[in-house]
């Protein structure tokens, strides 16, 4: 039988599994820490709640494997983010033929909060107003606008939505210029 | 002070932190002085309070996230499963079913795939226990008829028909010692008792092609491993192997019902077989009809254009003609195959493939302790996974074309064996035949050795001359480069992952580089043969 040099053996197998073991709770740190926001973001795009629970599954899975194969993810969540967006828009056109968008009716919801007393009628108007004023952006003011509440830099938005970080800049300056009348209404 | 005021776009980027830092400097030294800039900018910020309030209000609204979420430990472990699986699965493939790998004609009834799919996420273990309890019902379910099976050994092989009072014969005895019912042994059933007897016992299923594969190793017994596969469609056992401690293997397919005496038949007699991978002796021709030459024209331009290497093309003799039929090829190969044919007295009849179920073949491989330790250690000497890979798909080609060569010979040794009576030329151009598959496996054998001697050698493995006694005849000589193939196989299985080592993970480099270079020297051996 031949026989190896037992410690070169012994340290690379430690390593190795280590290394996979501490790549595996890094992301599923990250998991923890972010699944519950990009499930709600994917369902801003339109998935339906169990889709959006799969997608996000897969868009961390895939962080797993992008970070295996050793590459450097300096804003993780950005990544998770630009993946998520990319994955989320992929599904909702491979459901394009009939199926509609899921739509949680937030107008209503929004509305029909139970804020309890009268005072809070003004921030219920506000939130309506300030909802229908999103909902009024271009879909592209919109995209920029949410992935910037998710945190992400311009150049992160800019590669999740294929334009430039100046695009991003002018479209955020729109979207907060329309965003703003409803603050002075 | 500067008297220009910055735009919207550089107030929103100054509060973003997007602006270059000078640019920055420049726009918060004007904030400073500008009270108009800086209620522009105080608007900007309740514009960003109020999408926050907003986010927030949202995601209330939205429906919550699920509780609790799934965990993600054992995705990202089929993840690290499924970077062994590309050639993992191909290695699966190629080991488990050497008949039914390329053939396959399966019928398959989606929903019970579908049904069993969702049972394919648990473990190997409760999934071969799951399979082999549905296949039992459903064997109890159908009428019991007397099927034919074709039992083939290293020596011999059988034909025998199940439920109608066989003989006992010492294949008999083994399976007995294995504990393992002989009355009907293609069936779940007698897997499925075998199994449960085990003391200790490591279960894979793989499925693919629309069958499912149910591969158990067992620590103790005369019964090393058995696989059956089961048919997607209606559980219906197709083929078992059975590997025993000295090495034993013993291969079970079924053979299409047909009115055949009762017992075992040697099948050096006649038996015509449609359905089965490799076909068996034909009957004898005719006085008017068909001949051996007629057949070996046909087979020799098939092997021409390489149809003889894997693809469902079977060559079976009729009393009147030649039968050629294809299974699932696609027109234009269809057309090549009319091509080469006309002009001879041949049948071509060309079925579609029976609609595959639409799910990747999927296998679920436990590589054990020590094949990942081996593998890890390897792709350390490689230089890495990538390497690894590298290497593992570069052999496995050449294996696979081995082995394609040597199921084409295995068929041919099937079909005239040693004591067919042939005519000079027939021989002449069985020979041929042979001759040039021969020297393709010696060039596939040579490459693989090639590729895998110097990493085999970083690993520690040492080579050993083979020791290759001349074959007597080039039927022997076929099963013996068999043998030696599969067991090469077997152990890039267990090199490159997909298959738990049956030696100790530290013998596989060289055992593997045994294997491969006493494959070299048989094909070679075989090709002076031939040239004899």
């Amino acid at each position: 039988m031949p026989s190896y040099p037992l410690g070169g053996e012994l340290t690379g197998l430690l390593s190795t599994g280590r290394a996979v073991t501490s790549l595996q709770d890094r992301v599923a740190h990250l998991y923890e820490e972010t699944r519950d926001d990009v499930y709600r973001y994917l369902l801003t795009l339109g998935l339906y709640p169990a889709q959006a629970q799969e997608a996000a599954q897969e868009v961390f899975l895939r962080l797993y494997v992008e970070l295996r194969k050793g590459t450097d993810l300096q804003n993780p969540r950005a990544w998770i983010f630009r993946v998520a967006h990319n994955l989320g828009l992929k599904l909702r056109a491979a459901e394009q033929s009939g199926a509609p968008a899921f739509d949680p009716e937030l107008e209503l919801r929004i509305a029909s909060r139970e804020k309890g007393p009268e005072q809070q009628l003004l921030e219920r108007e506000r939130s309506l107003a300030f909802h229908r004023a999103i909902e009024g952006l271009s879909e592209q003011q919109r995209r920029c606008l949410f992935l910037r509440m998710e945190g992400l830099r311009y150049p992160e938005i800019g590669a999740a939505l294929g334009i430039s970080a100046s695009a991003v800049g002018e479209f955020l300056r729109r979207a907060i210029t329309r965003l703003k009348r409803v603050g002075n209404e | 002070m500067n008297n220009t005021h910055p735009s919207d776009d550089q107030l929103l980027r100054y509060a973003d932190g997007e602006l270059a830092a000078s640019e920055a400097g420049v726009v918060r030294k004007h904030l400073e002085a500008c009270w108009q800039c800086r209620a522009e900018l105080e608007g900007v910020q309740k514009v960003i309070s109020g999408c926050v309030a907003y986010r927030k209000t949202v995601l209330e609204e939205l429906p919550a996230p699920p509780r609790p979420w799934a965990d993600l430990y054992s995705r990202m472990a089929e993840v690290d499963a499924a970077g062994r699986q590309s050639f993992g699965s191909r290695i699966a493939a190629a080991l488990r079913m050497p008949a039914m790998r390329r053939w396959a004609p399966v019928a398959a009834a989606l929903t019970v795939v579908l049904l069993l799919n969702q049972q394919l996420r648990i473990t190997p273990s409760a999934q071969a226990a799951e399979l082999l309890r549905q296949a039992v019902a459903a064997s109890e379910a159908r009428p019991a008829a007397a099927k034919r099976i074709r039992i083939r050994t290293r020596s011999k092989t059988l034909v025998r028909t199940v439920n109608s009072g066989a003989r006992p014969t010492p294949i008999e005895a083994r399976f007995a010692a294995a504990h393992y019912d002989w009355q009907d042994p293609l069936s779940a059933r007698a897997f499925q008792q075998w199994r449960d007897q085990l003391p200790a016992r490591q279960d894979e299923v793989a499925e693919s092609g629309g069958a499912f594969r149910i591969h158990t190793t067992a620590a103790t017994g005369d019964l090393a491993e058995a696989t059956l596969a089961l048919r997607g469609s209606d559980l219906h056992p197709l083929e078992g192997t059975f590997r025993f401690r000295d090495n034993e293997i013993v291969e079970i397919t079924e053979l299409p019902a047909e009115p055949a005496p009762a017992g075992e038949i040697a099948v050096a007699a006649p038996s015509s077989v449609r359905e089965t991978p490799a076909p068996v002796p034909a009957p004898p021709p005719a006085a008017s009809g068909a001949t051996t030459s007629d057949e070996l024209r046909v087979l020799a331009a098939l092997q021409a254009i390489g149809a003889d290497l894997g693809e469902a093309v079977e060559v079976s003799r009729s009393n009147s003609r030649i039968e050629v039929r294809g299974l699932g090829i696609d027109p234009t190969r269809q057309q090549q195959i009319a091509a080469a044919l006309s002009g001879m007295a041949a049948g071509l009849q060309f079925t579609d493939a029976v609609p595959a179920v639409a799910v990747a073949e999927r296998t679920q491989a436990v590589a054990s302790a020590s094949a990942s330790e081996l593998q890890d250690r390897f792709a350390e000497k490689l230089g890495g996974r990538a390497q690894l890979d590298q290497l593992a798909s570069a052999a496995l080609n050449q294996s696979e074309a081995a082995m394609a060569r040597l199921y084409a010979m295995r068929r041919l040794a099937a079909r005239f064996p040693e004591s067919a009576a042939l005519s000079a030329a027939d021989r002449a151009t069985v020979l041929r035949l042979l001759g040039e598959h021969a020297r393709e496996l010696a060039s596939h054998a040579a490459a693989l050795e090639r590729q895998l001697a110097p990493s085999l050698a970083s690993l520690g493995a040492i080579a050993a001359p083979p020791d290759v006694n001349p074959p007597s005849s080039w039927q022997d000589a076929t099963e013996q480069l068999f043998v030696t193939a599969r067991r090469a196989e077997r152990l890039l299985a267990a090199l490159f992952g997909g298959a738990p080592p049956e030696i100790s993970a530290e013998a596989v480099p060289s055992q593997l580089l045994r294997a491969v270079t006493e494959l070299k020297s048989r094909a070679e051996a075989c090709q002076r043969l031939l040239r004899q």
